[in-house]
């Protein structure tokens, strides 16, 4: 019945923002469906075919396009030529492990500090929160040149082992999570004698599976879609994102080609709008994050 | 011989005495330190007893757990923020030279300076402060405003209100670069077809334009940014407020005002406060419209630093000069980002 | 133990996926039999395929060395830097002869260059077999030689060869002319601004015969042929939008034709007369930013932007070069042909999938059917404003940072020096033009081959042997024109301060702006505050004498 009332109350006593509302995220979204739909249409079509008919159905379905970016789009690096496969592989390897790293090393920091009244517990959620509200800008440089220094300027797997540290509101999100579960289980598993490795990944891990799953999710998805790292960090281990950037500035004949490129950019979207189908429920679930007060 | 007799005797009547003095001395003394000593050594190891009684096995194995869990992020802390920012102090003071690939200390404020000349002497650099500022201010009071309003507008279920979720979360979901290159394509070759004019001159290329395209750009992907936070942060809310609102009438307009924004406000702020940072590490994906070859009207701080460091060879003469000037932005913004935080912290703070 | 073994399985999975990689470019494996000779080559416009009839050639000249060719396209698109880690023995790349930072890297080949390895027909006869020597050869264009050259003329010295030179230029549709009645308008008056004297119809060098015959004389010729064009309903220019290096490379070339050489170098040294502002020095080089030759190139720009004499994708940032060239091609099928491309003399083979493409539609579009030829800079005589120009010679652009380097690492520099020495001979230079259509700076002789040259090459080939022709390179390196050395123009003080001079030329700043693309600020001008007059007073604001004394002072 409140449930009813509130339902009322929302939707039917402001009818005018309700509607305005509703226009402009319907404007909105149209914009997004039919950029979306109109670059699938031209990577469907021949270049010539793409400049005189810019809206128009193709003249020739040309789905050999797809095949056809597979073969000709590529990315010079290191001696190789990067083809759109290539490409595909090192982005799945970049955003698995900048997820796999970052993410374990949030969840297990966090979960010390949420679980366990220590001095240090306290120092290191100190220093992760400050971390995050002092601005340092203009890092970039002195960042390469320590990392050419270590040894993790393009060497993705040794990077990522040196990414596992806390950082961002991820680590915010699962200190809230872990906050939020009860002692009691620590406590029964505690008596019941299990150490505390094993309270951590058998008992208060699986009961914040749903978070971890949906970070997980938006950090291997913002990997994915990254292109500036693999620029940046690892010239040698282009990705698809980055392949994408390279493309619009190429003076290759094929690889210059807007409907391959518009081809390029689907096969792109694709993986990742399966996950977000198979996940939505996960991601657009609430995600509250504590607060920075002090 | 009666000589050295007198002289054995003057020695032993001065220093006789004195010597068994001292030793006199070092007895009582060398009796109380070691009477000290001892004491001490007791009161240790009653201590040690009562120490060893406090901690249980339970509490080490906890102190282990916690070293274990720590030891490595502290570790890449150190090296990836510590020495990195230690780092850029020392590079604000080098030069590189490039027959030897190496860096060497100058020892003198030029790379610090170089940025005030630049200032007057490159073109387009006065242009990337207007830039800059136009640019925080655009993102944080126009993009934040619209990001509330549609978060709002979510939170109070409107009509298909799951289906805007999802369309709204796809600039998060799809690369940057794939909307880029469909805006950029779109906006060249296909909105002169749209509005009927196949000889418009691009919006992108034009330098009246050329910026304002790439804020519109920033504006139309992220007209959902931050939608989960601001949505959760709604729903903190409490339900009955919201109907004894209703029930005496208060318009949508009052109802987000003096109910749901001060409860969401210090949320809010938090990006605010963060993106403060934005002022000169920011840029509208320049980069990904343009790479290296921007024209000046679109250049911000953020993009001017990172194509320098980043784009063509030997970029490495560049990097003290990047981080020299690093040094000075994080002096204006860190003052600024806790003015901010100081300004948030005067507002509304609901607990709920 | 499952969850740890599927992780550990995840991370093993990750790190086995660093190592997938696609196989190296090329990786030819050397004859272990024969002497390896490993040649590196990047992606330079011209294809690799000269490179491949070279190693057959030699291969057959020499059976016993394996040419063994790598293709570098990303190490080499850094120049010249990846001499430092090559293992390849010679390198083909694009990169200026400046070799501050390479020296101990690459081969000397000065004694190679030196020794007299060629017949009197330019056929290589083995080192120190022969009456002629590479220098001889590169001496032909002494131009070239002096800007590879790291010595001095008595003692030259030689860290690289000159690979190729491309024309960059304006280049128009020689078919279009035609068919459109564009040679010879009646509407040309000539130097003298008079019609029907004489001097309307022999192009800016005044002289029959040449061939700048029917073309413009003068840039008030060319206003009126570009009215004419407007008239009939062609598109006059076509240019890459993305590069706006590109457009802004030809105004230099007019820079350089108002100027002359003098002038224009003086630009580089500021140290030295100048025709308009005298003596020129380290103080008061802020005054040739008002060059009167940049009042000329600024009309020009004026005209192309303000009457839209381009083609709308021209000031596209999606317009690459490539898409400028099938624009410009294709055009011809469409009411709106184009006239001329804004590009280097490379384009055509850039071009070859649209020929291609083309040629489906009509044979008459296959590339070496379509004619296509140089359009030089008119004189600027009898222009309102404008004083008359005084240099009569055709200055045309080379772009001439295309090199062959050795190896200093390398363990066969015999054979390094035997094959440079083969690859110039006589027939392996005529091949190379054969192939790609671009010419080399040496000395041989194409006259018996120019029926295998397209229509474009061989009109390069007669402007590079036109009297009133003169090769340039732009920026620093049109000092070694002029009497200096490539050491000393490498230290030059416009070379030495390149933050300062960056886009120097034609930085200007109107109101409170700073503009410096003049084709693309003009067009998008639509409050008319940008002229060829405000953008040229601007110049002398964009670098008053308080800002160059903030760097020389």
């Amino acid at each position: 019945m409140a449930k009813r009332i509130r339902h009322k109350e929302l939707i039917n006593q402001h009818p005018i923002m309700k509607w305005t509302g509703f226009a402009i995220l319907l404007i909105y979204a149209f914009t997004l469906i039919f950029s979306l739909g109109w670059a699938l249409l031209s990577s469907l079509k021949e270049f010539s075919d793409f400049r005189e008919n810019l809206f128009g159905l193709p003249k020739t379905w040309m789905f050999s396009n797809y095949a056809t970016a597979f073969q000709a789009l590529y990315v010079p690096a290191d001696g190789r030529n990067y083809t759109l496969i290539y490409l595909i592989i090192n982005s799945v390897m970049y955003a698995g492990l900048y997820t796999v790293f970052p993410v374990l090393a949030n969840i297990v920091v966090a979960y010390a500090c949420a679980k366990y009244k220590s001095k240090l517990c306290e120092i290191v959620k100190t220093v992760v929160i400050l971390r995050m509200v002092i601005p340092i800008v203009g890092g970039l440089a002195s960042s390469l040149t320590v990392s050419k220094f270590i040894g993790t300027y393009d060497n993705p797997l040794l990077a990522a082992i040196f990414q596992f540290s806390p950082q961002g509101a991820h680590f915010l999100i699962f200190l809230a999570t872990f906050q939020g579960i009860s002692n009691e289980y620590m406590e029964a598993a505690r008596i019941d004698g299990a150490g505390h490795a094993k309270i951590m990944f058998s008992i208060m891990l699986p009961l914040a599976r749903n978070t971890i799953i949906a970070v997980g999710i938006m950090v291997f998805i913002g990997c994915w879609n990254d292109w500036e790292t693999a620029m940046v960090w690892f010239p040698s281990y282009p990705t698809l994102a980055y392949g994408l950037y390279r493309f619009q500035f190429s003076t290759g004949n094929s690889i210059s080609d807007i409907t391959l490129q518009l081809t390029a950019c689907i096969i792109a979207m694709i993986p990742m709008l399966i996950i977000f189908m198979f996940f939505k429920d996960k991601l657009v679930g609430n995600i509250s994050m504590g607060g920075l007060k002090g | 011989m009666d000589d050295n007799e007198e002289k054995r005797s003057v020695t032993q009547k001065i220093f006789y005495p004195v010597s068994w003095l001292f030793g006199k001395c070092r007895k009582v003394l060398g009796g109380a330190l070691y009477d000290v000593s001892v004491r001490i050594h007791q009161k240790r190891e009653e201590r040690r007893g009562t120490k060893q009684k406090k901690l249980s096995s339970y509490k080490k194995s906890e102190l282990r757990f916690l070293w274990a869990i720590f030891f490595w992020p502290i570790v890449c802390f150190f090296v990836g923020y510590v020495a990195s920012n230690f780092n850029s102090f020392l590079l604000a003071f080098q030069e590189y030279d490039v027959e030897t690939n190496s860096f060497h200390f100058i020892g003198d404020f030029r790379n610090f300076t170089r940025i005030f000349r630049e200032l007057k002497v490159t073109p387009g650099m006065s242009l990337m402060v207007t830039n800059s500022i136009i640019y925080y201010l655009f993102t944080t009071v126009v993009c934040g405003a619209i990001g509330l309003y549609v978060a709002f507008m979510i939170y109070k279920k409107v009509p298909a209100g799951n289906f805007f979720v999802v369309i709204l979360f796809l600039p998060a979901i799809i690369s940057n670069i794939v909307w880029v290159l469909i805006y950029k394509y779109f906006v060249e070759y296909g909105l002169p077809l749209v509005v009927g004019d196949p000889d418009m001159m691009s919006l992108i290329m034009d330098p009246d334009t050329s910026f304002l395209s790439l804020l519109m750009f920033g504006l139309w992907i992220g007209f959902g940014g931050n939608l989960l936070i601001n949505t959760g942060a709604m729903m903190r809310v409490p339900r009955d407020c919201l109907e004894a609102a209703s029930l005496e009438g208060c318009s949508l307009w009052r109802e987000f005002w003096t109910i749901t924004f001060p409860v969401i406000f210090q949320t809010w702020g938090v990006g605010i406060i963060c993106g403060v940072i934005t002022l000169f590490s920011g840029s509208p994906s320049t980069y990904s419209f343009f790479g290296a070859d921007a024209p000046l009207e679109t250049y911000t701080f953020g993009y001017y630093f990172f194509m320098i460091v980043v784009n063509g060879k030997d970029t490495e003469l560049n990097y003290p000069y990047a981080a020299a000037a690093g040094l000075m932005f994080t002096a204006v913004v860190a003052p600024l980002t806790y003015f901010v935080k100081w300004l948030f912290s005067k507002g509304p703070n609901v607990e709920v | 133990m499952k969850k740890t073994l599927c992780i550990l399985l995840t991370l093993v999975l990750l790190a086995v996926t660093c190592a997938c990689k696609p196989p190296r470019i090329n990786e030819n494996v050397a004859d272990p039999n024969k002497t390896p000779l490993y040649v590196a080559i990047g992606d330079n416009g011209v294809g690799t395929e000269f490179l491949y009839n070279l190693e057959k050639a030699y291969e057959a000249y020499n059976p016993e060395v394996d040419v063994v060719i790598n293709q570098r396209d990303s190490e080499l698109s850094n120049g010249l830097e990846y001499i430092k880690t090559a293992t390849e023995d010679i390198i083909y790349v694009n990169s200026e002869f400046t070799f501050t930072q390479y020296g101990n890297y690459v081969l000397d080949l000065t004694d190679m260059t030196a020794s007299k390895a060629y017949d009197e027909n330019g056929a290589y006869v083995g080192m120190g077999n022969g009456t002629k020597s590479l220098q001889d050869k590169m001496m032909y264009y002494e131009n070239g030689f002096n800007l590879v050259n790291q010595g001095t003329k008595e003692d030259p010295g030689f860290l690289g060869l000159p690979w190729f030179s491309a024309i960059y230029g304006l280049w128009y549709d020689m078919d279009l002319f035609d068919t459109e009645n564009l040679y010879d308008l009646p509407e040309y008056t000539g130097f003298d601004g008079v019609a029907n004297t004489g001097d309307e119809y022999f192009g800016p060098d005044g002289k029959e015969g040449t061939y700048d015959d029917g073309l413009t004389a003068t840039w008030e010729d060319m206003k009126a042929l570009l009215q004419v064009m407007k008239e009939k309903g062609i598109v006059p220019f076509t240019f890459s939008g993305m590069h706006s290096w590109m457009r802004n490379f030809w105004l230099d070339v007019i820079l350089m034709n108002y100027e002359g050489m003098s002038d224009y170098t003086l630009c580089y040294t500021f140290d030295g007369t100048d025709s308009d502002f005298g003596e020129i020095n380290a103080d008061n080089g802020y005054l040739l930013k008002q060059q009167e030759g940049k009042k000329a190139t600024l009309m020009v720009a004026e005209k192309i932007a303000k009457d839209k004499l381009y083609s709308t994708p021209s000031l596209y940032t999606t317009q690459t070069h490539l898409q400028a060239q099938i624009d410009f091609l294709r055009s011809t099928t469409t009411d709106s042909p184009g006239a001329f491309l804004i590009d280097g003399s490379w384009w055509e083979y850039e071009a070859n999938d649209e020929f291609e493409r083309m040629e489906n539609i009509s044979k008459e579009f296959a590339r070496g059917t379509r004619r296509f030829g140089y359009f030089p800079i008119p004189r600027f005589v009898g222009t309102e404003g404008l004083k008359d120009q005084i240099n009569t010679q055709q200055y045309i652009n080379s772009i001439s940072n295309f090199m062959i380097a050795a190896n200093a690492k390398t363990k066969v520099k015999d054979v390094v020096e035997d094959f440079l020495l083969f690859s110039h001979s006589e027939e392996n230079l005529i091949n190379f033009t054969k192939t790609t259509n671009l010419f080399c700076l040496y000395e041989y002789d194409m006259s018996k081959d120019l029926d295998s040259l397209t229509p474009l090459a061989q009109s390069v080939y007669d402007l590079m042997r036109d009297e009133n022709v003169v090769i340039y390179f732009s920026g620093k390196d049109a000092l070694t024109m002029n009497g200096y050395t490539a050491t000393q123009a490498q230290n030059c003080l416009r070379a030495k301060n390149n933050t300062f001079f960056e886009n120097w030329d034609f930085l200007t700043k109107v109101g409170n702006m700073n503009y410096m693309d003049a084709i693309r600020d003009m067009a998008f001008d639509d409050e008319n505050e940008l002229t060829a007059a405000t953008w040229f007073e601007g110049l002398g604001e964009a670098c008053s004498k308080s800002t160059w004394d903030t760097y020389f002072g």
